[in-house]
């Protein structure tokens, strides 16, 4: 009987693999809607190469912070605290600086302390077994009385460096960088982030975290070692965000960034990512992103209020996530 | 890939080296429910081996307790000589142990490829440095992850759907795929559990044949769980049948066939 069985492999019916639509394609199609649509309106005043460059400088703080939490979205968890720990970096670039570190030095030493609460966060996630939203909803009024207590309940305004120069326009001699180099900053990380998760052994087990833990451990990933690192990266990202909006304020101001954390999470959300895990992608982030600036900024050029546009992100938001889940299921 | 290996036939001594998973005198209770009771077992690479019995003698729990789901509450298991009862699961798969399961398991939301591609390992070449520079070596890895991957693939029939999302697969395919993936961690025993599950007649011949392949062609031990009578004695060179938690036959598909115990316990009536 065994030798009536034969397996050969079937053929493969067409000779080229499917080609899949790009999931950032949509967030795309809808910046570039949103664009057109503003700078038809009002091409003089929202058109211009110098509004361009203001609504970059705008999106760099939240755009540095998406890109790691994109990283944390795609694990499957999240991340509520990412706006006090800006504030919390934000406070200790201007706290080193004023007790007379190098500029340098306080850069670093922020951006490891947001390194250091991100890997903080991800040991209390694995090692206690809590959910990443109660952890960090935690961590959110922790970080927040760390930068509180750090700045002594005050802003700390050292004299200016370089640092406050990072997101303003390059002035004469430098014109050749476009825009300020915050956003250059940004940009290359982003390149980095998408060379990660594309083409790393660590960039797919946090995919395939997110899409399924438990199989994810039958192959063998190291789970909770992975975890770590992408809270570890999602904190330093926090800290690049916090670098950069201590230069936008040009002091350390433990209440900034409050909120933010729900503008990082809708980027990340509006370039296609799930909430379930398993799926985004830095470029739909950086759309997100932009996306959102977009939205402000235009409907302040059209001369709308404020709650306006509140609401005309708020429906976007929404819509992004409902266009996202009518795409068929091949990617 | 490794060359076709051999069929070994039905050994009774245990040879001296290779990747043999021996199970010893293992038992699991569940509170004061005992699921398996002094539970032996050997599987050797290359080998077909089955494990049968009416539904509730503790098949499942057999191989739960194999790939670490739980450990045993007694017993022994060795891989290749070394105790790998109490292993985390990921630790399990590095150890040489992959398994499919009765309900899917696959990363939903990654397309055909990745889901291979998430399982293959390679030593060094991948780290976060070597990205950020694209140094040679990481991309010759990469690379060979991939290949590796659409081979994979090729053999399971899948290659000209590496691009589509796993959850968007019929169901026989998902099967192959969970198969594939488990090949991927390059395990020296692989545990499938009831794959003809859900499958009609004219797949499980093509299934059958598959795993008979797999067996030849990768060199593997492959251990399963069948309800499929047709399947098991067609491909297996031994038939372990559990009833009630407890071993009641071993034996080659004929000797198990014509056990008066077994016809009693599982098969209620010959033929």
């Amino acid at each position: 009987m065994t030798n009536t069985l034969e397996y050969s492999p079937p053929q493969s019916r067409s000779g080229s693999r499917r080609a899949m639509l790009p999931a950032q394609l949509g967030p795309l199609i809808g910046l570039l809607l949103v664009t057109g649509f503003f700078a038809a309106l009002r091409h003089k005043t929202f058109a211009s190469a110098s509004n361009l460059q203001v609504m970059l400088t705008q999106t760099a703080v939240v755009g540095a912070a998406a890109l790691g939490m994109t990283l944390i979205i795609i694990s499957g968890g999240i991340d509520l605290s990412v706006g006090s720990c800006i504030a919390l970096t934000c406070v200790v670039v201007a706290k080193l600086l004023e007790i007379g570190a190098a500029p340098i030095v306080a850069v670093a030493l922020g951006m490891a302390a947001g390194c250091l609460a991100g890997m903080l966060i991800g040991v209390i996630v694995t090692q206690i077994r809590l959910a990443p939203f109660i952890v960090t909803l935690g961590t959110w009024g922790a970080f927040r009385s760390l930068a509180k207590g750090f700045a002594d309940e005050s802003t700390i305004t050292p004299d200016p460096t370089w640092i406050n120069d990072l997101l303003t326009r390059p002035g004469e001699g430098h014109r050749w960088m476009l825009v300020p180099p915050g956003v250059w900053v940004v940009i290359i990380l982003a390149v980095v982030m998408m060379a990660v998760l594309r083409y790393t052994r660590f960039g797919r087990h946090v995919f395939a975290i997110g899409s399924n833990e438990q199989t994810a451990r039958l192959c063998g990933v190291g789970v909770g070692r992975t975890k770590i690192m992408v809270y570890a990266i999602g904190g330093l990202f926090a800290g690049v965000a916090g670098v950069l909006q201590y230069s936008y304020l040009g002091q350390g101001d433990p209440t900034t960034a409050a909120g933010y954390e729900l503008d990082i999470i809708a980027a990340v959300v509006i370039g296609g990512a799930s909430l379930s895990g398993g799926q985004g992608t830095i470029l739909g982030t950086l759309v997100g992103a932009m996306l959102m600036t977009v939205v402000a900024n235009g409907c302040s050029k059209l001369g709308m209020r404020n709650w306006v546009q509140e609401g005309v992100t708020g429906v976007i938001i929404i819509l992004a996530a409902a266009i996202d889940r009518m795409r068929p299921s091949s990617r | 890939m490794t060359a076709p290996v051999p069929v070994i036939p039905i050994p009774l001594a245990v040879p001296p080296s290779g990747g043999e998973l021996l199970v010893e005198n293992i038992s699991r209770s569940f509170g004061g429910l005992t699921a398996l009771k002094d539970f032996s077992f050997a599987v050797r690479p290359g080998e077909l081996v089955a494990l049968i019995g009416p539904n509730g003698a503790g098949k499942t729990t057999a191989f739960n307790v194999v790939t670490g789901v739980y450990p045993p509450t007694a017993g022994e298991i060795r891989l290749a000589g070394r105790r790998i009862d109490g292993l985390a699961p990921a630790d399990l798969c590095h150890a040489g142990i992959a398994r499919t399961f009765q309900n899917i398991r696959l990363f939903p939301t990654l397309s055909v490829l990745e889901n291979v591609s998430v399982a293959i390992r390679r030593p060094a070449g991948q780290g976060l440095f070597r990205t950020i520079l694209q140094t040679p070596g990481f991309l010759r890895a990469e690379a060979r992850t991939e290949q590796e991957a659409m081979e994979l693939l090729a053999t399971l029939g899948l290659a000209d759907k590496a691009d589509l999302r796993a959850d968007s697969l019929p169901y026989g395919d998902q099967r192959r795929l969970e198969i594939a993936r488990a090949l991927a961690t390059r395990p020296k025993i692989l545990l499938l559990d009831e794959p003809a599950a859900g499958m009609n007649p004219q797949e499980k011949v093509e299934l059958t044949a598959l795993i008979k392949f797999l067996r030849d062609h990768f060199g593997v031990g492959i251990w399963l769980i069948e309800h499929d009578m047709k399947l098991v004695m067609a491909i297996c060179q031994r038939i372990t049948v559990l009833d009630h938690g407890e071993t009641i036959a071993v034996g080659a598909p004929d000797e198990i066939c014509n056990n008066p115990k077994v016809i009693e316990a599982y098969l209620g009536e010959p033929g």
